[in-house]
């Protein structure tokens, strides 16, 4: 591994030349954000590492085809939301079979959010009860407003990295942060009174 | 509920955000990067058509058929009757299947071998030299005693069960993802899967097995819930000796054809063996 820290393009070149280990210092510089934002978008630990390392894997295939012009993140995060919203959508399908009804109408905010049934790790175990009512709250905030709170406001990406991730303007991105904030607070307003 | 200092003085907003952006950090498990490589290792060399389910659900019905057909009908001939139905139904009364019968039973038995040759040449069609391999394993001298075999050839439930139960005792071994590619050839492989090196630490983690090198084999650090490996019982602590017979203790990637039928594992100072199951 060479000692200085090379920047995120470089390893990829290496990587398209045949290093093995430049690919797993990408794996070693992104797993832990690319799990943590996967977590927090589907509240499930057991399908947030096996997407992230689907992610890996989809990096590793297809980096003959990125383009070097772009950030690696922007493009590491937008193959992952990809999975996660493929993930959601899926489970959707799946479940919301038999509860067609409950949702009807047009308050979209409601819509239905699986339980989590994963086992979770240690560290999460320890997880405060805020933690938890935060966390159900962001999991019950639709798709469209989901991502991009917590690209922005739980991963730290930049307005126009977000925007770049899912491919919209940056007026229509902060809108739906905006958006998704307010709702959020509205979610966890009983939580605001008690303090 | 505790009171959040850090977010006092702050608007609603402002809190939500100060909220999410002080969550804590997820990680992931230690063995990611090399469930990464398995899987890596594992999509290298693309999944033939249908898999060996897909095999053994034609397989088993074709089977089926043809050993059917010859109890109850008796009118197949060894001679003409396709390979497979030489080899799954014991010797019968003989009769060529070419000569037209005037009795609508016999007809009805040797329509059916017709159906398997269809069946087979389907799959020779859509995986030829894959199938064509799978197939040459039957040329082998089968160890079952040909009465077994007979009793093999009609699975009791041969719809959806059957198809796996069969396959499994008929020698065309279920292995994980993984396993198999390293089996048997196929023709749409950069490399020849006889010269195709795979990590030892990948192929254990194919089968659920966390492992580091020691001096006398690969140290079973973890074994992942529900794999292969825990179904065939293997253990923390274990020290895998060897696949198949093949000498994992001096090596860090094997070549050559590994069925996945066993381990020879050392655990506390005696070495055993572990039949591998299929998950």
């Amino acid at each position: 591994m060479p000692e200085e820290r090379l920047s995120d393009n470089d390893l990829i070149i290496a990587v398209r030349g045949g290093d093995e280990d430049a690919f797993a210092e990408i794996v070693s510089r992104y797993r832990n954000q690319i799990t943590n934002f996967l977590y927090r978008f589907l509240n499930d630990y057991e399908e947030a590492v096996d997407l992230a390392q689907e992610t890996f894997v989809r990096v590793y295939f297809a980096l003959d085809r990125y383009h070097t012009e772009f950030a690696f993140s922007t493009y590491i995060y937008r193959i992952a939301s990809n999975l996660a919203i493929s993930e959601l959508r899926k489970r959707k399908r799946r479940r919301l079979m038999s509860l067609t009804g409950l949702f009807q109408g047009e308050d979209q905010e409601a819509e239905y959010q699986p339980e989590d049934g994963a086992a979770l790790p240690d560290q999460l175990l320890v997880e405060s009860e805020r933690d938890r009512v935060i966390a159900k709250a962001i999991s019950s905030l639709p798709e469209k407003y989901r991502l991009p709170i917590v690209l922005r406001d739980v991963e730290q990406r930049s307005y126009e990295e977000v925007a770049s991730i899912m491919k919209l303007g940056l007026g229509t991105t902060k809108s739906r942060i905006s958006r998704g904030r307010g709702l959020l607070r509205e979610k966890l307003q009983d939580y605001f009174d008690e303090n | 509920m505790r009171i959040d200092k850090g977010t006092m003085g702050k608007t609603p907003v402002e809190k939500v955000q100060a909220m999410l952006s002080a969550l804590p950090r997820i990680e992931p498990p230690g063995d990611f990067e090399v469930r990464v490589r398995s899987r890596i290792a594992a999509e290298r060399v693309p999944p033939r058509a249908g898999g060996p389910l897909l095999w053994a659900k034609l397989a088993v019905p074709a089977l089926a058929a043809v050993a059917l057909a010859a109890v109850f009908f008796g009118g197949l001939s060894r001679e003409n009757a396709p390979e497979r139905a030489q080899e799954a139904v014991p010797a019968v009364e003989t009769q060529p299947l070419n000569e037209p019968s005037d009795d609508p039973t016999e007809q009805m038995a040797t329509q059916l071998p017709q159906e398997d040759e269809i069946k087979e040449n389907e799959v020779a069609e859509t995986a030829t030299p894959t199938v064509a391999s799978r197939n040459s394993r039957r040329e082998r001298p089968s160890r079952v005693p040909a009465g077994r075999r007979a009793a093999v050839a009609a699975p009791e439930n041969t719809e959806e069960g059957g198809a796996f139960e069969e396959a499994g005792r008929a020698g065309s071994r279920i292995l994980p993802r993984g396993l198999e590619s390293i089996d048997e050839p196929r023709p749409d492989a950069a490399v020849p899967p006889a010269q195709t090196a795979v990590k030892v630490a990948d192929l254990l983690s194919v089968l659920g097995i966390d492992a580091e090198r020691s001096s006398t084999g690969w140290k079973a650090r973890s074994i992942r819930e529900g794999s292969v490996a825990q179904k065939s019982g293997v253990q923390p602590g274990d020290v895998i000796e060897a696949i198949d017979g093949k000498d994992l203790s001096k090596v860090t990637e094997v070549k050559g054809s590994i069925s996945g039928s066993y381990l020879q594992v050392n655990r506390a100072g005696r070495s055993i063996r572990l039949n591998i199951l299929p998950k």
